[in-house]
């Protein structure tokens, strides 16, 4: 398992230039648009997404065919890719928190608590978007999965954009704010729950989709 | 005798292809060779035994467990090369040691230098820049570098040049100089096997035809040039198959001592594997 995964970071290493290429330029962006949100949101995604090419080396150099003659389990496989997906996610929050830091020192108004809150949000959103996505993969190929994730990415945002909308017009009562704001408040906690329990569903999804599968 | 590999009635069913009831053994200490032609069925059964596809019924054991229910640990025993590299272009030798040693439980990273070395594959590029036959070589190191007891090789040696492959050919002598050690490789190019096979198992269409060893197909089998007129006189039990050409018929015999004994006017000349195969797939009864 150990070896699964230093495997996938060697080669993530070695095509280490177009990801910081794109990282710089997420910087950039942000740091002319005045959103932290956008830089967080970006570096997350594209270090999930990293799994996601990990596969597709794999596929080009028909390693799965060659790791299975190993002593590893297809078990192993499939947890590894979640292992090295939770993992990018966090080196991306890592970057996107000390690229944040930066800028907002840089500007002189450095907020920790929003950059954190954020890039918490981000991490769950983040991980919900994995667990779909890998048991697509596991299903269908990466190739193929390439429209699929496209939608997946769009989804939440259309959500959230209609959703933002249809909110800013809907009148509480006052009793409904009262739960809203206990749900809020156990916000963290709540999503933390609901991301592990995802996860864990898509985890043996994929074990099942990645057992039946004839090499 | 003990097995390093035993199948026992195979079988796998695909749209268009299927395996029969495969059985055949792998002595230890030996080398196997399953020849045929593409898509006959080798590929399928090696994949079976390293349980990489489901199958419908059959027994497979290695080194006498179950190749399902003990496949861990049997997979730190096995070596296996297949036809291409599976490592990735970006990989250098270092990093495939590095993780290696983290999957295999003996990886042994002298041993693969070591390899490496012998065979002069290049440290310092990227597998990207390997020629197909380093790249082959460095497959075998790795298959090597953790000390296994088995084998298994698929079409190892395919589009390789003639001294690449008499160099590889010698890499397998040695490593079966140890009686324990065992070897399953599978091929079309029939004068490898010619060269280093202990036994064949000739597939045809997903079943197996025979399984002998070289020594008996090479010794006892021949091949019988002759006329119509004698041909049509031989009874149909006295030979397996023949091809009829423009100066004649060539006949395969299973038996030519016995043959003749019979027919001590005839001559019939020495076979090799490629000349058994062909007039297995190509002849007519």
């Amino acid at each position: 398992m150990k070896g699964l995964i230093l495997k996938d970071l060697y080669n993530l290493k070695n095509n280490g230039k177009s990801i910081i290429f794109v990282l710089v330029v997420f910087s950039f962006v942000s740091f002319s648009q005045n959103n932290i949100g956008f830089l967080i949101g970006y570096t997350i995604l594209l270090g999930s997404m990293l799994v996601i090419n990990t596969m597709s080396y794999d596929n080009i150099a028909k390693w799965d065919k060659y790791a299975l003659t190993m002593p590893v389990t297809r078990r192993d496989v499939v947890f590894s890719k979640y292992l090295v997906s939770i993992i990018s996610s966090f080196m991306g929050a890592a970057i996107a928190i000390a690229l944040c830091f930066a800028q907002e020192v840089y500007k002189n108004k450095l907020d920790v608590m929003e950059i954190l809150v954020v890039t918490g949000i981000v991490l769950a959103i983040d991980f919900l978007f994995i667990s779909f996505i890998l048991p697509i993969v596991y299903k269908f190929g990466v190739e193929k999965s390439r429209i699929f994730i496209l939608v997946i990415f769009i989804i939440p945002f259309a959500i959230i954009m209609v959703g933002r909308s249809k909110f800013a017009k809907l009148k509480l009562s006052p009793l409904a704010i009262q739960y809203m704001n206990i749900i809020l408040q156990y916000l963290p906690i709540i999503l933390l729950l609901i991301t592990i329990l995802v996860m864990a569903v898509s985890y043996s999804i994929s074990v099942k989709v990645y057992g039946n599968k004839d090499m | 005798m003990d097995e390093a590999v035993r199948v026992r009635g195979l079988n796998k069913t695909y749209k268009n292809f299927s395996l029969k009831d495969i059985s055949f053994s792998v002595p230890k200490g030996s080398i196997v060779g399953l020849i045929g032609e593409n898509g006959a069925g080798k590929t399928t059964i090696l994949k079976s035994i390293l349980n990489l596809i489901s199958r419908e019924s059959g027994e497979i054991q290695i080194f006498g467990h179950d190749n399902i229910k003990d496949e861990k640990y049997i997979k730190e025993q096995i070596g296996v090369v297949f036809d291409e590299s599976s490592f990735h272009d970006t990989l250098n030798v270092k990093n495939i040691s590095k993780f290696m040693g983290k999957i295999y439980k003996q990886w042994d990273s002298n041993l693969f230098f070591n390899y490496l070395d012998k065979f002069q594959v290049p440290k310092n590029k990227i597998v990207k820049e390997f020629s197909r036959g380093m790249k082959m070589k460095l497959c075998i190191a790795a298959a090597l570098a953790h000390n296994p007891k088995l084998l298994i090789l698929d079409e190892a040696t395919g589009g390789l040049d003639p001294v690449a492959r008499e160099e590889i050919l010698d890499i397998f002598l040695d490593f079966i100089q140890d009686e324990e050690h065992s070897i399953l490789l599978s091929s079309h190019v029939t004068s490898d096997l010619d060269k280093i096979a202990d036994y064949i198992t000739f597939i045809h269409e997903g079943q197996v035809v025979f399984s002998k060893s070289k020594d008996d197909l090479r010794e006892n089998m021949g091949i019988l040039k002759c006329g119509s007129s004698y041909f049509n006189n031989l009874s149909k039990e006295e030979f397996i198959n023949y091809r009829k050409n423009q100066f004649g018929y060539e006949v395969l015999i299973s038996d030519k001592y016995d043959f003749i004994k019979k027919h001590p006017k005839l001559v019939v000349d020495n076979t090799s594997i490629e000349d058994v195969m062909l007039f297995y797939i190509r002849g007519d009864k």
